[in-house]
């Protein structure tokens, strides 16, 4: 009968754990750095004069947003080939993870524009400025520094999300615990420890958020 | 165009397993979070610790994580229960743990001075909690609430991958039976979107019946 | 009915922040006494100890002779035992920032403790109710909401609420402070009567310096956590023994 859970079978896989831990940050990094730059311009563009442009982009962020990013995956999986586009199976996933998350940055980086004072604006406006340089040189530097925290959030959040990248036939951790599992026909000890990897890494992310938030309360604080 | 009709009965199908799911998981998620909520607020250590594990274990992993240990794993311990009664049990304990922090957030908002009244008034801790505090937080809770219930709808997507003929599911068959792939995907899309829409217009009901006059 | 207090002793003290430093003070029953003094002075600390909301760090707080926190065992007690209970249903306090239960109508705030603490029947709840929101003066508001009250209304619920459950001893603190100048006068004059009637043992911390002068038996002038002078009311005004007193006096006027 074999034990429930074997300690030294464990100890012999995680070193495949590992390289797929690997990609797992590879994902999470790259997904993020996409999805902090296009939501920027997802928010900015909705704040556009012209309500051809905004309303429509309003209207995208909400649908990415509400919808569930394993179809959106599977979407850009299947469909991107047919158009011609040949991306690996990573990048695909990456692609996905980061327009997802771009419309969670967008709400972001909104709420967090919108809560610079007006007065700023109305500064900016008696200097002339034109609305580009009041937007990069006023309102950015004041909106961003205080969601940065919640930017973090999304970050951890990215990371438990890269699992549905198994789904795309990407060898992150899950599908690697899985890989495992079918050839040796123990699931216990991999699924655990991805489990308990998932859960040390994002409290190591979550405690770092939080310093993140306290470091930029001196400078006046989050909102 | 008249394709489209022929794709909707099976994607329907799948779409009233997705409905129950999200049903069954949001009925078990909100007591959960109420009692882990309330729980990770009490003094007494052996009632808020197990709470707080709970809580963190649930946000921390990822819920596909989850739902494949639950799935493959439980079976092990003696435990073989229906994919579907995993689906909703799992999904409901991950939206539950996420659900007590907004059941605590919103607890912890109401103005201290409510709580100091109550005790001017010599109100035992539970009336208080009861009679004072949670009318008060409830209406707070309902718009995080709401996002909740879109999330956890989003989640269950996932429960296409431990074998259960949900939406996604369906799509995926069907995609694989007549290729017609982006009419599909977006048609699945679109359903998940209208779904959301009906959820969001509920909550936005809910909040306008109870907000504090 | 009113109740005695004793304190002996009291210290108070945030961290490293001492609030009140060793109060030892008497009250007889049924006297109305005043408490004057800068911010920080310990003032509604004195009270947030009084009214059960927080402990002492050190000393004793006696209610009728009978200790707030330790039993006739001389047993520690928690703030939720019968005990602290029973010695907390004595006390009544009135807030600055009203604090009234803002999903219930006026009426509602003033039923609730005497239905759910004191177990009286709604029947007989709601009409007492309505004779202590009469008795303030807002007889044609019993069921409008706080939020359509004005301050010096909420305040009279504020009222009538901590009223209706019947203390020994009754705690105003800084009840007027948040109120717009011309709703005080109304505050004011209840209190006044209230004072009049001699039933209870009032303890009121105010900023309003000619209502602690002729409406209170004795007043206190607390500084930096100590009582620097505890005199007769008009005494104290016209006669401040103490140098501190007669400074903080002096710029209370120049104020005006």
């Amino acid at each position: 009968m074999s034990p429930v859970f074997d300690w030294a079978f464990a100890w012999e896989i995680l070193p495949a754990l590992g390289s797929a831990l690997v990609i797992t940050v590879q994902a999470t990094v790259l997904g993020m750095l996409l999805a902090v730059v296009l939501g920027l311009a997802l928010a900015m563009l909705r704040r556009v004069r012209l309500r051809w442009i905004s309303a429509p982009v309003a209207v995208l962020i909400e649908f990415v947003r509400s919808t569930p990013l394993l179809v959106q995956m599977y979407f850009l999986f299947y469909v991107l080939p047919q158009s011609g586009v040949q991306m690996s199976p990573l990048a695909t996933g990456i692609l996905a993870l980061g327009v997802h998350y771009a419309a969670y940055c967008a709400e972001v980086y909104r709420a967090g524009i919108e809560s610079v004072p007006r007065g700023q604006l109305e500064a900016a406006t008696a200097l002339n400025m034109s609305a580009w340089r009041t937007a990069v040189g006023v309102v950015l530097p004041q909106a961003i520094p205080p969601v940065v925290p919640a930017l973090g959030n999304y970050l951890v959040a990215m990371f438990k999300d890269t699992p549905l990248l198994s789904a795309i036939t990407v060898v992150e951790l899950l599908q690697q615990s899985k890989i495992i599992g079918s050839t040796t026909f123990r699931y216990t000890e991999p699924l655990t420890l991805v489990g308990v990897l998932f859960l040390l890494l994002s409290l190591v992310a979550a405690w770092g958020v939080r310093r993140l938030e306290s470091w930029l309360k001196q400078f006046g604080g989050t909102r | 165009m008249a394709g489209i009709a022929s794709l909707l009965p099976p994607l329907l199908d799948g779409l009233s397993m997705t409905l129950r799911i999200t049903g069954g998981a949001a009925l078990l998620a909100v007591p959960l979070a109420l009692a882990a909520g309330l729980a990770r607020l009490s003094p007494r250590r052996w009632v808020s610790w197990p709470a707080l594990v709970y809580v963190e274990v649930f946000r921390g992993t990822s819920a596909l994580v989850q739902l494949f240990w639950f799935y493959y794993v439980l079976p092990l311990f003696g435990l073989k229960l229906p994919a579907v009664t995993v689906g909703i049990v799992v999904l409901a304990a991950n939206a539950g743990a996420y659900g007590a922090e907004v059941v605590r957030g919103a607890i912890l908002a109401v103005a201290s001075g409510q709580r100091e009244a109550a005790i001017a008034l010599n109100m035992t801790p539970a009336r208080t909690m009861w009679r004072i505090v949670l009318p008060q937080a409830f209406p707070a809770m309902l718009p995080p609430a709401g996002n909740l219930l879109i999330e956890l709808l989003k989640n269950t997507a996932l429960v296409s991958l431990i074998t259960i003929t949900d939406l996604t599911f369906r799509g995926q068959m069907l995609r694989a039976e007549t290729l017609r792939t982006t009419e599909i995907f977006l048609l699945l899309l679109l359903l998940y979107f209208a779904v959301a829409l009906v959820i969001t217009a509920g909550i936005r009901l809910l909040e306008r019946r109870f907000r504090v006059r | 009915m009113s109740a005695s207090i004793r304190l002996n002793n009291l210290c108070k003290r945030y961290g490293q922040l001492e609030v009140l430093r060793g109060i030892d003070l008497d009250i007889p029953a049924g006297q109305t006494v005043s408490i004057i003094g800068p911010s920080g002075s310990g003032k509604s600390t004195l009270l947030r100890l009084l009214m059960t909301l927080d402990r002492p760090t050190s000393g004793e707080i006696l209610i009728d002779g009978e200790s707030m926190w330790t039993d006739a065992q001389g047993r520690a007690m928690g703030p939720n035992s019968a005990h602290v209970r029973r010695v907390r249903g004595k006390i009544g306090m009135v807030f600055q920032h009203f604090n009234l239960f803002p999903h219930k109508t006026a009426l509602g705030n003033v039923m609730e403790a005497p239905v759910h603490v004191a177990g009286v029947p709604r029947d007989e709840a709601a009409q007492r109710a309505r004779e202590y929101l009469e008795l303030v003066g807002l007889g044609d508001k019993i069921d409008a909401y706080p939020a359509q009250l004005s301050g010096g209304q909420k305040q009279r619920v504020g009222i009538a609420r901590a009223l209706a459950m019947h203390p020994e001893i009754m705690l105003f603190d800084e009840v007027t402070s948040a109120l717009d100048p011309e709703l005080v006068g109304g505050i004011l004059q209840i209190l006044r009567d209230l004072a009049a009637k001699r039933t209870m043992t009032m303890i009121i911390v105010t900023h309003q310096m000619s209502f602690a002068e002729r409406s209170s038996d004795r007043t206190l002038f607390f500084d930096q956590g100590n009582v620097v002078e505890d005199a007769e009311s008009s005494v104290l005004f016209s006669n401040p023994r103490e140098a501190r007193t007669q400074q903080f006096l002096q710029s209370v006027i120049e104020a005006v």
